[in-house]
């Protein structure tokens, strides 16, 4: 006896057939960008995000290692494209004011790391932290602030504000931000452009400043040498302080400054009036003093033990 | 230069200051060493700084302001991290970790309010001391009575950053285990590194100690060990 099959039953058979099939793909579907917070994506690896953001809006970035390039695109929307080492996974997430992009690691490191490239709003302001990935950012106007642990960080471009900080990472920057800060441990510092307002600090990296101009600046290290060689406006305010790196400041032609050096054990050497250190107070130490120009740019050097030269460029 | 150049010119507080340049300090010394009323008014202003020096180096904040600023900063911590993290990795970021993340977040915060406070109440000390920065190498009054207070003053100038500086040290050392050992390491060579700079600075300072310029790099040195500490403990925080 055959089983009786009534008219109606194909289609409940392939109602539900349907049905599991939109649950599965539910299921596995991610829901990209459906709502805030939602994340990511490829178990393979390979990402591909955007969301929108405001020009001015603010941009979060963490990845533990591998690298981070952000560039500045003329779109008011955020892309991050690149890669997860297996294991890693991308979290994209916030409003349209502020996003959050984070690559979680189920271990503290994996190999390789995620290379992710992020294009932000120029304008926007964009926060990196890294422990051993590399920060390389260009074209950013807005704000910057930079971490990394021993990767290293380099800017091209004049942000708004630059915070770069690394224990023995690099620091580069290519370009004048208006308002300068970078702190190392043993990484060097360099700034090829100037700034309005930047200080720069080191515990045994060497500091170098080539071009300016520099309007306000502090360049500080404790054994690390730090060599500017750059223009110094009238109004400018150099400040150099080692303990027991070397100091060589080299100022534009014809160096305009009212410059004042002290050497409290270490040496002063200067190649650019014929005024020569004294003996300090007590006899203690070396001081300098001289003017080129009455209006010129202040420069003060404070060494403890370390080599003081001052020269023109060439 | 006149005596009215130099009395209504404002030349005798920069001459106290230690703010003239040699030129300037010459001609001024020279005036001083004639001029009864200027003499006089030197002597006051140098009678003024003394007061000042014995001013107390530090207000602090009174006992009940700390639980509303601790409050603020944990609301704020816990703003900060408020994108939670997506329900299918829950077993690498749950949220509990996120809260804990926010407890570290307040802790590191109230360590930085210890370095700010410290290091206002010892830069305010250092300015009262005398020119942050043309006052160092500008030349100084030739034989004033000692304005500074000697090495003394300066181990209570110091305390404060020494005392940010254990705090941080503490904050760092509660989270050692989110460093990595080579990161320890950098840290610690670093931290010995600049304590040795500040063992010379200040026994530089002991035999000379109204070198301002050696006030200046030493608290350089200062704030340089405070950076390290706050960014390796900065570091340690989870994301």
């Amino acid at each position: 006896m055959h089983a009786r099959i009534t008219p109606a039953a194909p289609a409940r058979v392939a109602a539900a057939a349907a049905a599991t099939i939109v649950t599965l793909l539910a299921l596995l579907t991610p829901a990209r960008g459906a709502a805030q917070g939602a994340g990511l994506q490829d178990a393979r690896g390979k990402v591909d995000e955007r969301r929108a953001l405001t020009p001015t809006g603010s941009v979060k970035l963490y990845n533990l290692f591998g690298s981070i390039r952000v560039v500045a695109w003329d779109r008011d929307s955020v892309a991050v494209t690149g890669t997860v080492s297996p294991g890693e996974r991308l979290f994209m997430g916030g409003t349209t004011q502020g996003l959050k992009i984070v690559v979680e690691s189920p271990e503290e490191r994996t190999a390789g790391g995620a290379h992710l490239l992020v294009r932000v709003p120029p304008r926007s302001r964009v926060w990196v932290k890294t422990s051993g990935a590399e920060i390389v950012v260009s074209g950013v106007t807005g704000g910057l602030d930079l971490y990394s642990v021993g990767a290293s960080i380099r800017v091209t471009g004049s942000p708004r504000e630059l915070n770069a900080e690394a224990m023995d990472g690099a620091v580069e920057v290519d370009g004048s931000p208006v308002w300068l800060r970078a702190k190392t441990a043993t990484g060097a510092i360099t700034l090829r452009g100037g700034g309005e307002d930047v200080r720069l600090s080191s515990v045994s990296g060497p500091i170098a400043v080539r071009g300016g101009p520099v309007g306000r600046g502090a360049f500080e290290s404790v054994t690390g040498d730090i060599r500017f060689a750059g223009a110094a406006p009238r109004a400018a305010a150099l400040t150099f302080d080692a303990h027991s790196g070397e100091v060589e400041v080299a100022l534009a032609r014809p160096a305009a400054a009212d410059v004042d050096v002290v050497a409290i054990t270490g040496t002063i050497e200067n190649h650019i009036t014929p005024a020569r250190p004294v003996a300090g107070r007590d006899a203690r130490g070396r001081e300098l003093h001289f003017t080129t120009s009455p209006d010129g740019a202040r420069v003060t050097v404070r060494s403890f033990k370390g080599r003081v030269v001052l020269r023109e460029m060439p | 230069m006149t005596h009215s150049a130099i009395r209504d010119g404002g030349r005798l507080h920069d001459y106290v200051d230690g703010l003239l340049s040699g030129a300037e300090r010459a001609v001024v010394e020279a005036h001083v060493g004639a001029c009864n009323e200027c003499r006089e008014e030197v002597r006051r202003l140098l009678a003024l700084r003394a007061r000042l020096a014995a001013a107390p180096r530090a207000i602090e904040p009174p006992r009940d302001l700390w639980p509303g600023v601790r409050a603020r900063l944990v609301r704020r911590a816990a703003r900060d991290d408020a994108v939670p993290p997506p329900r299918a990795f829950a077993t690498v970021r749950p949220r509990a970790a996120w809260r804990r993340a926010a407890r570290r977040h307040a802790r590191l915060a109230a360590a930085a309010v210890v370095l700010v406070v410290a290091s206002s109440a010892v830069t305010a000390t250092l300015v009262r001391r005398g020119n942050p920065t043309r006052g160092a190498v500008a030349a100084r009054p030739a034989a004033p009575p000692a304005p500074h207070g000697g090495a003394g003053a300066g181990d209570a100038s110091y305390a404060g950053y020494e005392r940010a500086a254990r705090d941080l040290a503490a904050t760092l050392d509660a989270r050692r285990a989110a460093l990595s050992p080579e990161t320890v390491a950098k840290v610690e060579a670093s931290l010995r590194v600049i304590d040795s700079a500040i063992a010379e600075a200040r026994a530089a300072l002991a035999r000379d100690p109204g070198n301002q310029a050696l006030v200046e790099l030493l608290g350089v040195t200062y704030r340089q060990k405070l950076d390290v500490l706050h960014r390796a403990a900065e570091l340690s925080t989870e994301i």
